[in-house]
């Protein structure tokens, strides 16, 4: 009695599993493609790209194993308009609809033996944006965006538009993301309405492809989007911290500066760094002039005040800038600054 | 005993010979430190007259810098009231930033010294300065000004972060107002409330952004982003945009903020992305920078198409002319980049321009040189165009040493 209900209880749980395999497999339609029975034999269509945006052109495949495509009349509609009919014509292409919108494309093959099979698939377009930016150091005002270097963060995000037909857009908490680096899962950063991912940047030189695919829960919908984010050496710029302007961001010195005072402080600002600011206690600064090691204020290494007074006017400063955990983050710079006359 | 009394009576001598001579040394001792501080004192502005309240190339470099010639590139004053060359170099010292005040028919160009934070008014038709406050504010980095003269001062604190001061002229000289909430990253008026908007970073790093009064009283946040370096723009229609801040060879993308709180883009995945709306129209400006080559694109209507300009510059570079019907853009232009990464080494201050001023139609892709400095002249890198009501000045400061320009356009 025991093996008889087993057994029953088995058949039953194996036919629910089918049942619902089938429901799923059938009833769920991604986004991109998907194949419904139709009269006759079935058509698989596939589409190239499987999550056409809108407005991008879209090319659909026939393929059948049960027919000969290649020698059967086939004729194309796009919601139950043709749009072309000829025999052997395997591709189709279309133009995807905006955002919202939903085009039944479907296909239909007779054989040379009379043979019928039919295919539907369903483009509903869906936009998919991947923004990003770095953890790594820019200072206050500046315009541009922090890029990453080796040790740094990368914190992208998604920003999706699925809108069902006749529907008001889908939440993002509502979509299922999946993040992926350089092809391989990033289980910690996906899931449901998980939007954003903060990822390590690539190593030194390094460019890493990131990319995400977003679907809703009941699957209706699916999109996906990449990004190439390169990673840079950080870059080490010197300034005149003037004392009444403050640090001329606007002018930064080159190789050979004339300064027409006899004292002035410099600000070494270690771009796309890891750190919090120019003076971050694992930044290591290496000050030299004229090929002398000096010692910079410990309170603020990042800068050094030159008095050129009594000295030929000459300067020329050396900055190599190492950081205490980041053995990958390097970066120096030279400068020779000549200083004016004292006044007498 | 009378030799007694002589042994008293000479050390008492002595000893009042002593003090008498040390007294004399004290006295001459402090009658030379005064010397001595007197001379300092002088030499610090003791005693002179009192700083001019305006004069004609600003406080800063008639009070303090007149006498380093470095800073100026040369001394002179140039006279007020009369009327200005068509480009007027209104400040020999750099500008924290600058604005329009007032209507069509009087506008005046307020700006905010880069040393004091002092405000200052440029007359456009006359070319006469007047300096408007009095309160200090040292090493302003940036300041934002609101078509009635309001004002936020930026500057840097001890810690490293940004701080700052929201104020209004409440009557002659005197600037009144208080600090806003630390370390914005990016503020910009709101024309429509007549109030804030800005971005800061949450304790989670997420970005956020807050419209408030000037004051920074009710604070509202409109948007909260994973991201926080965004670009604000808000426009006099009510329209507001959030642009990635833009990286050469980087994707940017530009949105609109709807009342709704969702992002509707405006421009997606292009390379080094600058973005520039125009108000009361739907038509749009970017910039692309890519492989050391940039490009400049027009669209006239949200429904028309994207079409790139003749000229090469970045969006940052221009300002549109909303006087005109026409959808008429200035752009300042370099006559050539020589760096492959020109946004990021801009920004840096690493490289510099040479412009000229050319305007375009976005209806129809036309351009057309309106400036170019004569041989010799300084070179301008532009930055920060903003133009007044009637259409006449563009006003910018040269990225160079930020100074202030103002351009008479000849229409």
């Amino acid at each position: 009695m025991n093996t008889l209900l087993t057994k029953n209880g088995f058949f039953a749980t194996a036919f629910a599993m089918v049942v619902l395999f089938g429901t799923l497999f059938f009833a769920t339609s991604p986004a991109s493609a998907q194949f419904l029975s139709g009269r006759g034999a079935r058509i698989f269509l596939s589409l190239s790209p499987e999550h056409p945006q809108p407005g991008e052109n879209v090319r659909i495949t026939a393929d059948s194993s049960l027919i000969d495509l290649s020698r059967s009349d086939i004729e194309w509609s796009v919601d139950d308009e043709i749009i072309t009919r000829s025999s052997g014509q395997k591709e189709a292409s279309i133009t995807a609809g905006p955002l919202g919108s939903e085009a039944r494309v479907s296909v239909v093959a007779r054989s040379l033996d009379g043979t019928l099979a039919s295919g539907e698939a369903f483009i509903r377009p869906a936009e998919i944006d991947i923004l990003w930016e770095s953890s790594s150091y820019v200072p206050p005002f500046y315009r541009g965006r922090a890029l990453p270097s080796a040790g740094t963060f990368v914190r992208a995000h998604a920003i999706v538009r699925f809108k069902p037909e006749r529907e008001t857009q889908i939440s993002g908490s509502d979509i299922i993301f999946t993040w992926k680096r350089n092809g391989s899962v990033v289980q910690s950063a996906s899931g449901r309405g998980r939007s954003s991912a903060l990822l390590s940047a690539p190593t030194l030189f390094g460019v890493d492809t990131i990319e995400v695919n977003a679907v809703t829960i009941d699957g209706a919908l699916e999109g996906q989007e990449s990004v190439r984010i390169p990673s840079i050496e950080p870059v080490l710029t010197l300034y005149k911290d003037h004392p009444l302007f403050g640090i001329m961001y606007h002018q930064a010195l080159t190789d050979t500066t004339f300064v027409p005072d006899i004292e002035m402080a410099f600000a070494a600002v270690p771009y796309f760094a890891e750190a919090k600011s120019p003076d971050d206690p694992r930044l290591i600064y290496s000050w030299r002039i004229n090929g002398n090691d000096v010692a910079a204020d410990e309170s603020k290494r990042s800068s050094l005040t030159i008095n050129a007074d009594k000295s030929a006017g000459v300067a020329q400063i050396g900055i190599s800038l190492k950081h205490a955990t980041n053995w990958f983050m390097q970066s120096s710079g030279a400068w020779e600054i000549t200083f004016g006359s004292p006044i007498k | 005993m009378p030799v007694n009394k002589n042994i008293l009576k000479y050390p008492l001598v002595a000893i009042v010979a002593l003090l008498l001579a040390g007294l004399a040394a004290w006295y001459f001792f402090l009658d030379k430190q005064a010397q001595t501080i007197t001379s300092g004192d002088s030499a610090r502005g003791l005693g002179t007259s009192a700083p001019s309240f305006g004069s004609a190339i600003g406080s800063t470099y008639s009070n303090i810098v007149s006498g380093i010639t470095a800073l100026v590139g040369g001394a002179g004053t140039e006279p007020a009231s009369k009327i200005p060359p068509q480009l007027w170099r209104v400040t020999k010292t750099p500008v924290a930033g600058m604005g329009f005040v007032g209507s069509a028919t009087s506008s005046k160009l307020y700006f905010a010294e880069r040393s004091t934070g002092y405000i200052l008014e440029a007359d456009p038709k006359t070319g006469a300065l007047v300096r408007l406050t009095n309160k200090l504010f040292p090493k302003t980095y940036e300041a934002v000004f609101s078509r009635d003269g309001s004002v936020v001062l930026r500057s840097i604190n001890e810690d490293g972060g940004v701080d700052s001061f929201a104020g209004s002229l409440a009557s002659t000289s005197v600037l009144a107002g208080n600090y806003l909430t630390r370390n914005i990253r990016a503020i910009v008026p709101d024309p429509e409330t007549h109030g804030l908007l800005y971005m800061v970073k949450n304790d989670t790093g997420e970005g956020v952004a807050v419209r408030s009064s000037w004051s920074g009283a009710k604070p509202k946040i409109v948007f909260t982003s994973p991201l926080s370096s965004w670009k604000l723009t808000s426009l006099d229609d009510g329209r507001t945009f959030f642009t990635l801040q833009p990286a050469d060879n980087v994707p940017g993308f530009a949105y609109e903020l709807k009342s709704s709180g969702s992002l509707v883009p405006e421009i997606q995945d292009v390379p080094g992305l600058t973005f520039l709306p125009r108000a009361s129209s739907t038509a749009i400006l970017y910039g692309a920078s890519a492989g050391g080559t940039l490009n400049l694109f027009a669209k006239a209507s949200d429904k028309g198409q994207i079409f790139p300009l003749s000229i090469r510059t970045v969006a940052d570079k221009c300002v549109w002319d909303l006087s005109n019907k026409q959808l008429i853009v200035y752009c300042a232009v370099p006559q050539f980049v020589v760096s492959n990464t020109f946004l990021n080494d801009w920004y840096r201050g690493v490289t510099h321009t040479s412009d000229s001023w050319w305007r375009a139609d976005a209806n129809d892709g036309t351009v057309e040189l309106v400036f170019s400095p004569s041989e010799g002249d300084e070179s301008l890198d532009v930055e920060n165009p903003v133009i007044d009501a009637s259409g006449e000045h563009i006003a910018f400061m040269n990225a160079v040493d930020k100074t202030l320009w103002l351009l008479r356009i000849s229409k």
